[in-house]
């Protein structure tokens, strides 16, 4: 169990900070990593306490998301080992585990991950039914199908070199 | 309790993800399916214009009723798509709104709606372009879309509903609007740092009598029918002229440093 006493062996050793995620487990984050989240970077700036609860995080999202926080506030790292990491981060992750990331970047603020998770999103989403991604979004068809092949018929040209693409 | 270190080691390998890979995953009761609207959106405007479309018929819910107009498909599907961010959008704020498309008067009542949506967003940043491809001109002086100043002028003391107090910059290209607006706006914005104008053809004379403290930056691009600009008691910084042999006047403007006139060749 780790304490945020100001005398515990973790806080004592660097400027760190506690992050717990909303099943319980707790990370130990490098405070120059969590104040690239504009979100953490307010609530350090308003309290003393070194706990930081986060009650819609899940564990897994929680540390994808500080893995790129301490990867980013790493000063060893070129810009150009930081962009490929950027790249690693998002590619052949399933598209569930990238709506949590953006969700968790967006509540936590991390914009330029977010850009990059929402924009990887696009990517595949491109040439993608629409039914596949009504189901991934879960959105419902409130259209009558009269008035869905109407639009489908006036916009056709969206939709012509579709390809057949569902998984 | 997961211990994250510095990264320093990581290599060409990029294994610094894998490394949480194992971890027990165990909010699976209340997995999420359905993402805030914004964000949604946000995704959805990273698409190719072409793709964005095809989205466009996920759902009805927030989008306007179709519009009438029977015109080119593109125009159509542009008006609809933009009316549709512009329904689904929630922030109570905008920092930069920007329409480059070839419309013209035809889609007049959605462009109004688009002007009054970012004001009422506190937008800084506004860039109306209705540009038309050089090489397919077609539109006549009459189907030119209008500055829709007199209608902000109505409302504008409700103040409710338009807000000019944040705007930064405004950039108007084949959008006609005249003196009077021109000089109506300067006097509505503020803050207002840089003002560009194209293509206007209701443009024929332009009076910018100071002091405007913010107003730094004016460009006028080919407007036709301009005849004279008068500058005085300003505090303006970059001027660019670029059009027909016209009548300038200058006079008290000390700030300026740059200052750009011609481009074009004479019309005699």
């Amino acid at each position: 169990m780790v304490t945020t006493d100001e005398k515990g062996p973790l806080t004592a050793k660097k400027k760190s900070v506690i992050i717990r995620s909303c099943d319980g487990d707790e990370f130990l984050v490098s405070e120059s990593a969590a104040v690239l989240s504009t979100s953490l970077k307010k609530i350090l700036e308003e309290k003393e306490d070194r706990l930081i609860h986060l009650s819609d995080i899940d564990n897994k999202t929680l540390a994808m998301v500080i893995a790129y926080l301490s990867t980013h506030a790493d000063d060893g790292l070129s810009d150009d080992l930081k962009r490929s990491f950027d790249q690693e981060f998002v590619s052949g992750k399933e598209f569930d585990v990238l709506k949590y990331l953006v969700l968790a970047t967006d509540t936590l603020q991390v914009t330029c991950l977010c850009y990059t998770v929402a924009k990887k999103m696009a990517d595949i989403m491109k040439n993608k039914l629409v039914e596949w991604v009504r189901r991934e979004f879960d959105i419902q068809n409130d259209y009558t199908p009269e008035a869905e092949a109407e639009i489908r018929r006036l916009d056709a040209w969206a939709w012509d070199d579709r390809q057949l693409e569902d998984d | 309790m997961h211990f994250i270190g510095s990264f320093s080691d990581y290599g060409s390998e990029g294994g610094a993800v894998l490394f949480f890979v194992d971890l027990q995953f165990d909010c699976s009761a209340d997995r999420i399916s359905q993402l805030p609207d914004d964000i949604l959106l946000f995704i959805l405007s990273l698409l190719p214009f072409k793709e964005a479309i095809a989205t466009s018929i996920l759902s009805l819910e927030s989008t306007k009723e179709d519009h009438k107009i029977v015109l080119d498909n593109e125009r159509r599907n542009y008006v609809r798509w933009v009316d549709h961010v512009i329904a689904s959008h929630k922030g109570s704020s905008i920092e930069e709104f920007r329409v480059f498309f070839n419309l013209d008067k035809a889609y007049e009542k959605s462009i109004d709606g688009w002007l009054r949506f970012a004001l009422s967003r506190k937008v800084q940043k506004l860039e109306l372009n209705l540009t038309e491809a050089a090489f397919t001109r077609s539109r006549k002086d009459h189907e030119f879309y209008t500055f829709p100043y007199t209608l902000m002028f109505a409302v504008s003391d409700s103040s409710i509903d338009f807000n000019f107090k944040y705007l930064k910059k405004l950039s108007l290209n084949c959008v006609n609007v005249n003196g009077e607006a021109l000089e109506f706006l300067l006097r509505q914005c503020p803050l207002l740092e840089h003002l560009s104008v194209s293509r206007s053809l209701d443009l024929t004379a332009l009076k910018i009598i100071g002091p405007f403290p913010s107003f730094k930056r004016l460009e006028i691009i080919p407007c036709h029918n301009l005849n004279s600009v008068e500058i005085r008691d300003a505090n303006l910084v970059h001027l660019t002229y670029r059009g027909y042999k016209i009548q300038f006047l200058l006079e008290n403007v000390p700030m300026l440093v740059e200052m750009f006139i011609g481009g074009m060749i004479t019309n005699e």
